[in-house]
């Protein structure tokens, strides 16, 4: 009945035009680039006020005659006119006018043109991430995205990398943005491995992927980008869309390099002569007065060539790093099945000696259309990766930290070849120097050993794969299920040989090995509805399901005293005593089930309002806080669509402001932690169990409200495309690792570190900040192109609650209300009296104090004059510096140059307004026995007065002890990358190769910094948010120079 | 729609299948939903770890498992008293330790303290539940295990009153304040971080009254002996209590009562005698027979397999050999090195190849099977037979009181040691300390031996001379925990 008014009603308009001579026009519109269908487009009859626009599908329909000519127009797009003629239908495609705009971003189950979204969100193309070597792909974004902040803790293959999405958003949990490839939620673990307490060789799973498939990643900042994962999206969501078939022939395409690393700045020690005249200065000025000092540095010479032996340890420990990668790609298909294939296989040699890194990796992407209404595909791929790694910064006897200490005037092996160690605990030969345990600080190490008399290697194994089946049964409406799982499999293998100081020594031999199983299977399930009417409404809206499961198990085995070295790899058949025989493991699971929804509107690409809801239930919040809710809401407002706008401002070619808000959490909660219980605690050989931890039932997630308010504009025909936003981020009920006071005398952390904790919701802080991202072109000719891009982000961060209102400390660092996180508290440094020589301090009346160190003293601590006498210098002295690790300011600059075939790509990193704590530099300007910089040759003497540097005194720590002396500003500007290359044109006519290309790349080619350190960006204690920005003996980022090629078939 | 490429039917069918399937997968997966019901696989719930007497057994093993903690009487609690004795040279590990210049913020410092309560709190705790869960065991079985609990929680008190605060014989003079006592454990978070927490410092009085109200309830409840060779030496027993109530008489100056407890030990019918050398006593396979070692913290390599806290890492000369024989050992009065049995068969050495020089002598006493497992001695015979010679000559005046003098040449001819023979009762006394250095080195008495009788600690090496009862002699509160709760008074300095 109302199809028929309706029928009729339109054949009467359609006689009305009829008689005016005009006809209905019917036509489609769609992108030159991809072939799809451009809904909003605007039709009008030139020269008139009729128009149309296109509906959800691309198509129109339009009354004009003949004579008529159509325009085409839409945000984004080069008008386009079109003579009407004898023609029905007309089929336009469009071209792009702004690539930005246009570009498509892969959101929160689905995708959307940038110039629809009306959240923050930030495209990487994977151009800047493909065939270049970097240990994990998120490396590669260093720089690259604005408001997100990427640092690699240090140069040793395998270790993680910290991204921080605008800002720190927790103080005890993980900050790692939750990551998704193709759809599948990524384990987010920075370290999988465990031995040496996870200080030894590190796996960070992100390394397991091949950088050479990635085809864009898309950073989503706000809530309402973010609020669709709910409950694991406060610190951003990372979603990575690898490359897939497209129709047509298939191409294949091989990219290889070489290449070779070096460290680019180490420390800089003292010589075997430096060495010995400032261990005996140490000692002459410690000797007190009428008794003759000890010559504590004196030469051996081992190998009997008549001169003393000089080691430089740097040289025998870092090495210049080989690296290659290969890669095979496919791709191609036809209109109903496509696929991409890939296979890698890298091998990477660090820095330091034997330190190496080996990966595999096959994909395959595949996308089947069997029916109009009915797609499916799936990608797969697995990896294989091999780290042999060495123990570094924190281990003391680990190969780069020794190397920095060990005495410079005695060899590296003895006159038999063999490693120059001691017998009875393996420590490094003390030569003829005077080596007593009061005046050493440590035990030295032969940095060489750990290298050569142990292992610590990890394997992992890798499948990350999922599948989806996406039914239309109309028009509109689609219907996702995707299945997916990611599995790892590490296993860690240590050997610490019988003559290896520390495990080995002691045990006999000890060989440990730990197998991690993790797996994940996630379902989701849900449907997406999109309708248009009148051409201008656009409505689409999407609601689902998810269900998440989670497992991990470990199983752990040791044996000691092993029968014979020969058995370091397993060690079966043979008794070494039940007391030497060690087996563990552990076995954690987590589950999520959610719901969530979404309903988006825009009216004429002009007006935009979108919303979305999840409910996340997750089995680590406590029983009584089980499900969560996170709504997240956006408006847009595209002015430059607005009459007033378009007929008086033709510099702007778009230009949309934006605003959202949003509620996200964070449950990155350790397994259990709402719950009290005993674990095992046997003692000695008789079994028990002991209290593992105290537990809190309403433990929650952390609550993040996210407001951003932000503008996309496009000016001097789009030559400039300008995104700014300004974010403010609340973060409530911050689960902390809260210190419980120790009398409590509740369980410690698991790790062992003493202090007792409860995990619970208490704390909240803050970060606002603004952020702009600026894309030029420059100039652009026939055969020149110069392109820019720029990205600058300002933050600021509060910390506005913490448990009680106590500060949460970590060693120099602190989490305290009203200030920045990781506030360093230190005393303040007075620098080096003239007159003596002596080392002076603030107190926190602000009055210098001088320590006396010489011994025997009666008054170490006076005024400078050393007339009254002063209270020692004390923890209650240190003050709030106001300055943490974190920086303030960052971004990146990038300038491609093209001429012809030619390409050069300079990109600069930056970075500022963060102090680094050099505890590298404090170690080893160290008065105990030990070698140290060269800076401590400026020491203060009678002839030297005006130092920074102290008189030298033997075995005192209060000299070089914690103080603003060791706090440095941490700015710096980088050459990240720069790349030259060039395509060889005509290649086909000559070669019949498709496309060759070959490049040269240096990344870190340079550093400006006034860092006295090796690196600013080190950041020894890689997971804590705490006490970050603390460089302690890391290794540094290295320089690597590569030569690729590229060949497409 | 202006493309219709379907038919009615066609597209209502598919949408029929899509609901079909949706409504299916929701079904399939929320009936698989595993948010309620994950268990911790390697943990238990307090609740059964109480359920059967078996379990409840395990428990109770669990306080031991506390008091190895690796910061406090794994071993280091011992080791930082003798760090600021003089038997020891300081190790450049433990900075400003041995020269009495900590700070307050110190990491050892908050790690001593935070172990100690650590230990204490178990005790506590499996006390609380055992309260609860009493019948599961019937009250004899209990009785005992609140006995053991007693032990360990007053042995902890012991370490940390004389570690943080000053000692017992500065009082009464002032009321000296000395550490909180906590004798009850939170249940849940809610109650860790309960303001009520915000303790004050008891005084050394209220600690040494409930150290003796613990181990006097303790002693009467435990064993003399079990037939089982590793809890008579590694749990608390009635002859342990008894011995160390000695050892804290001794501490107050109670001479009387410090003798009636060592001859508590002495005449108990365990018949506790010295093993037949002091090697005898520290070697690692007779940790389970030796007659003398009254109650040591077992260890075995699985307990401490690292390399930063094992006794014998830090004293061994096999392992990190921190910490070696001081010179001032080595030529204390009536010590022959060279001869005596706690001398050079109970040293090894650090020798220059090169020269032939020893640069070092270390302790063999913790040789575990390898240096990660030495037990952790904690009191044995030998000291209560000190502890008795040393009553018996204060409360004797006049002549040198025979029964001490006797005690004392027992354990030195034990060590093949010579016989000594003081004329007056201060020379008696001056022979028994030294005699205590002499034999307990290492075995945590350093500087509580020098503050508990009064006597500085003079000048040595890099270090002045330290008032007995000096600022510094005792460790700082840590930092944090004063800064956390206004209550804590800090020590006098720091």
């Amino acid at each position: 009945m109302k199809k028929g008014l309706l029928l009729w009603l339109l054949l009467a308009i359609g006689m009305v035009h009829a008689f005016a001579q005009t006809r209905t026009i019917k036509g489609k519109v769609t992108d030159t680039q991809d072939g799809t269908a451009i809904p909003g487009v605007s039709v009008s009859v030139k020269g008139s006020k009729v128009g149309a626009v296109s509906g959800a599908d691309g198509t129109f329909s339009i009354q004009a005659d003949n004579a008529a000519s159509l325009i085409f127009s839409f945000v984004g797009y080069e008008t386009r006119e079109e003579k009407i003629g004898t023609r029905q239908f007309i089929n336009v495609s469009l071209v792009t006018s702004n690539k930005v705009l246009n570009e498509v971003l892969v959101t929160g189950y689905g995708e959307l043109k940038r110039k629809d979204v009306t959240s923050s969100v930030t495209a990487v193309s994977g151009a800047v991430i493909n065939n270049r070597p970097a240990t994990s792909f998120d490396q590669a974004l260093t720089g690259r995205a604005a408001g997100v902040n990427i640092s690699t803790n240090s140069g040793v293959l395998g270790d993680g990398v910290n991204i921080r999405i605008r800002g720190v958003n927790s103080i005890s949990n993980s900050n790692q943005p939750l990551i998704i490839l193709d759809g599948i939620p990524m384990n987010t673990n920075v370290n999988l491995n465990v031995f040496n307490s996870g200080n030894g060789t590190r796996y960070n799973p992100l390394a397991d992927i091949n950088p050479n498939d990635i085809e864009s990643v898309d950073v989503l900042k706000d809530a309402a980008a973010t609020a669709l994962y709910g409950s694991r999206a406060s610190a951003g969501v990372i979603v990575i869309t690898t490359k897939r078939g497209k129709a047509g022939a298939i191409t294949v395409n091989y990219n290889g390099y070489v290449g070779w690393s070096k460290a680019a700045r180490l420390p800089k020690l003292l010589n075997g002569d430096d060495f010995n005249t400032i261990q005996n200065e140490k000692s002459a000025n410690s000797t007190p007065a009428g008794q003759t000092p000890v010559i504590i540095a004196k030469d051996i010479d081992v190998n009997g060539d008549g001169k003393p032996d000089r080691t430089d340890w740097l040289k025998e420990t870092f090495q210049t790093g080989i690296i290659q990668s290969h890669v095979l790609s496919l791709s191609g298909g036809t209109d109903k099945a496509k696929f991409y294939a890939s296979g890698e296989y890298s091998d990477q040699k660090g820095v330091v000696l034997t330190n190496r890194l080996r990966r595999g990796g096959m994909r395959m992407n595949l996308d089947v259309t069997p029916k109009k209404w009915l797609k499916s595909g799936l990608s797969l791929y697995a990896s294989k990766a091999m780290n042999n790694g060495v123990l570094s910064d924190r281990y003391l006897a680990g190969a780069t930290s020794s190397s920095y200490s060990a005495m410079p005037n005695v060899p590296a092996y003895d006159k038999n070849g063999e490693l120059y160690i001691k017998a009875n605990n393996g420590d490094l030969g003390d030569g003829n120097n005077i080596i007593t345990t009061s005046n050493r600080f440590n035990r030295f190490f032969n940095p060489l050993s750990s290298v050569y008399l142990g292992r610590n290697d990890n394997t992992s194994t890798r499948v990350l794969s999922s599948a989806y089946v996406e039914v239309e049964p109309f028009p509109g409406l689609k219907v996702t299920s995707r299945f997916s799982v990611d599995f790892i499999q590490n296993y860690e293998d240590q050997y610490s040989g019988p003559k290896q100081a520390g495990n080995g020594i002691g045990l006999n031999g000890l060989v440990q090995e730990n197998l991690l199983r993790k797996n994940q299977w996630n379902w989701s399930n849900y449907a997406t509805y999109t309708k248009s009417f009148n051409n201008v409404h656009f409505i689409n809206a999407m609601v689902g399901i998810e269900s998440q499961f989670a497992q991990e198990k470990k199983l752990y085995t040791g044996q000691g005293n092993l029968a014979d070295s020969y058995f370091k790899e397993i060690y079966d058949g043979l008794y070494a005593g039940v007391e030497n025989s060690y087996t563990g493991g552990n076995n954690i699971a987590n589950a999520f089930d959610s719901y969530f929804g979404k309903i988006g509107y825009n009216y004429g690409s002009k007006y935009y309002f979108d919303a979305t809801l999840r409910a996340d239930a997750y089995s680590d919040f406590g029983p009584n806080n089980r499900r969560g809710y996170f709504p997240g809401a956006s408006v847009g407002w595209r002015i430059s669509e607005e009459n007033f706008f378009k007929d008086r401002i033709s510099v702007i070619n778009d230009m949309k402001i934006r605003a959202s808000y949003g509620v996200v959490g964070n449950s990155n909660i350790k397994a259990y932690a709402y719950r009290t219980l005993y674990g095992g605690g046997s003692y000695a050989d008789i079994n028990g169990f002991s209290q593992f931890q105290i537990g809190d039932p309403n433990l929650k997630w952390e609550t993040s409200k996210k407001l951003d308010i932000g503008i996309d504009v496009a000016l001097l025909k789009n030559r400039i495309t300008v995104t700014a936003d300004y974010f403010n981020s609340n973060i409530n009920n911050l689960i902390l690792d809260a210190p419980v006071l120790a009398t409590a005398g509740i369980p410690w952390d698991p790790t062992g570190i003493p202090g007792s904790i409860l995990t619970t919701n208490i704390g909240a802080m803050w970060n606002r900040g603004v952020e702009l991202t600026v894309n030029t072109r420059n100039i652009e000719t026939k055969d020149f192109s110069w392109t820019s891009s720029l990205n600058v982000t300002f933050i600021k961060n509060r910390v506005t609650a913490t448990a009680d209102g106590s500060d949460l400390i970590k060693d120099n660092n602190r989490a305290s209300i009203g200030r920045t996180l990781g506030v360093f508290r230190l005393i303040e440094w007075g620098g080096v009296n003239p007159e003596t020589g002596f080392p002076m301090y603030y107190n926190k009346n602000h009055e210098l104090v001088m320590y006396n160190p010489t011994p025997g003293a009666t008054d170490k601590w006076t005024s400078p004059d050393g007339k009254t006498k002063m209270t020692p210098i004390s923890s209650s002295d240190a003050q709030y510096q106001e300055k943490s690790g974190y920086p303030t300011f960052f971004g990146g600059f990038n300038n491609t140059f093209s001429y012809k075939g030619i390409d050069l790509s300079i990109f600069l990193q930056y970075s500022g307004g963060n102090y680094v704590y050099n505890a590298t530099r404090a170690a080893l300007m160290t008065s105990f026995f030990a070698n140290n910089l060269e800076e401590i040759k400026n020491r203060w003497t009678p002839e030297n007065k005006n130092t920074d540097v102290p008189k030298l005194f033997l075995a005192d720590a209060t000299i070089t002890q914690a103080s603003t002396r060791w706090l440095e500003k941490g700015d710096f500007l980088r050459a990240r990358e720069i790349s030259l290359g060039y395509t060889f044109p005509r290649i086909k006519q000559y070669l019949g190769l498709n496309s060759l290309r070959v490049y040269g790349l240096v990344q870190n080619a340079f550093m400006i910094t006034k860092y006295k350190g090796a690196d600013p960006e080190i950041n020894t204690n890689r997971e804590s948010n705490i006490n970050y920005g603390v460089d302690n003996r890391g290794v540094p980022i290295p320089r690597v120079f590569m030569l690729g090629l590229n060949v497409g078939f | 729609m202006n493309f219709k490429n379907k038919s009615n039917f066609t597209t209502k069918l598919n949408s029929r299948l899509a609901i079909g399937a949706v409504a299916l997968a929701s079904a399939v997966m929320f009936s698989c939903s595993k948010v309620n019901d994950q268990q911790p696989y390697a943990k238990l719930d307090p609740k059964d770890a109480f359920s059967n007497p078996e379990r409840i057994g395990k428990a109770a093993v669990g306080m031991y498992d506390a008091l190895q903690n690796p910061e406090f009487l794994g071993g280091r609690v011992l080791l930082y008293a003798d760090q600021r004795g003089l038997d020891a040279n300081s190790a450049g590990y433990f900075t400003n330790m041995g020269t009495f210049d900590m700070l307050s913020n110190n990491t050892f410092v908050f790690a001593c303290w935070s172990g100690g309560y650590r230990t204490i709190n178990e005790t506590n705790f499996f006390t609380m539940n055992l309260k609860e869960n009493e019948a599961v065991v019937g009250p004899t079985v209990a009785a005992g295990y609140y006995g053991e609990a007693k032990f360990i929680r007053a042995l902890s008190y012991f370490y940390l009153v004389n570690t943080f605060a000053q000692t017992y014989a500065n009082q009464p003079t002032a009321p000296e304040l000395g550490v909180p006592l906590i004798l009850t454990a939170p249940r849940d978070g809610a109650e860790a971080t309960d303001p009520k927490n915000k303790v004050k410092r008891n005084t050394v009085q209220e600690i040494y009254d409930q150290m003796i109200k613990d181990l006097t309830e303790a002693a009467a409840v435990l064993p003399v002996k079990t037939d089982n060779a590793f809890a008579d030496h590694a749990r608390a027993t009635k002859g342990a209590a008894h011995a160390l109530l000695a050892r804290i008489y001794l501490y107050q100056g109670n001479w009387a009562k410090a003798r009636d407890f060592a001859d508590s030990v002495l005449l108990s019918t365990y018949k506790y005698e010295l093993d037949a050398t002091p090697a005898a006593a520290f070697a690692a396979g007779n940790y389970q027979t030796s007659k003398e070692r009254i109650f040591s913290v077992a260890m075995n390599s699985g307990d401490n397999p690292n390399t930063n806290f094992a006794l014998g890492q830090h004293y061994g000369s096999n392992g990190r050999a921190d910490i070696s024989i001081s010179k001032l050992y080595r030529t204390l009065p009536n010590f022959d090195y060279q001869t005596d049995l706690r001398g050079k068969p109970l040293f090894s050495y650090n020798i220059n190849k090169a020269t032939g020089d020893t640069i070092a002598f270390y302790t063999k006493k913790f040789f575990g099977t390898s240096t990660f497992d030495a037990w952790v001695p904690v009191i044995r015979l030998a000291e209560v037979m000190l502890i008795k010679a040393e009553a018996l000559a204060r409360l004797n005046t006049g002549a040198p009181d025979a029964a001490a003098v006797k005690l004392l040449n027992d354990i030195r001819t034990r060590a093949k040691a010579s016989v000594l023979a003081p004329a007056t009762q201060a020379e008696l006394i001056t022979n028994i300390l030294t005699e205590r250095r002499i034999e307990l080195a290492f075995e945590g008495h350093g500087v509580m031996d020098f503050q508990r009788t009064k006597r500085d600690i003079p000048a040595h090496g890099n270090v002045v001379l330290q008032k007995w009862n000096g600022n510094y002699t005792i460790f700082p509160l840590p930092f944090a925990e004063v800064e956390r709760n206004p209550n804590m008074k800090q020590n006098e300095g720091y």
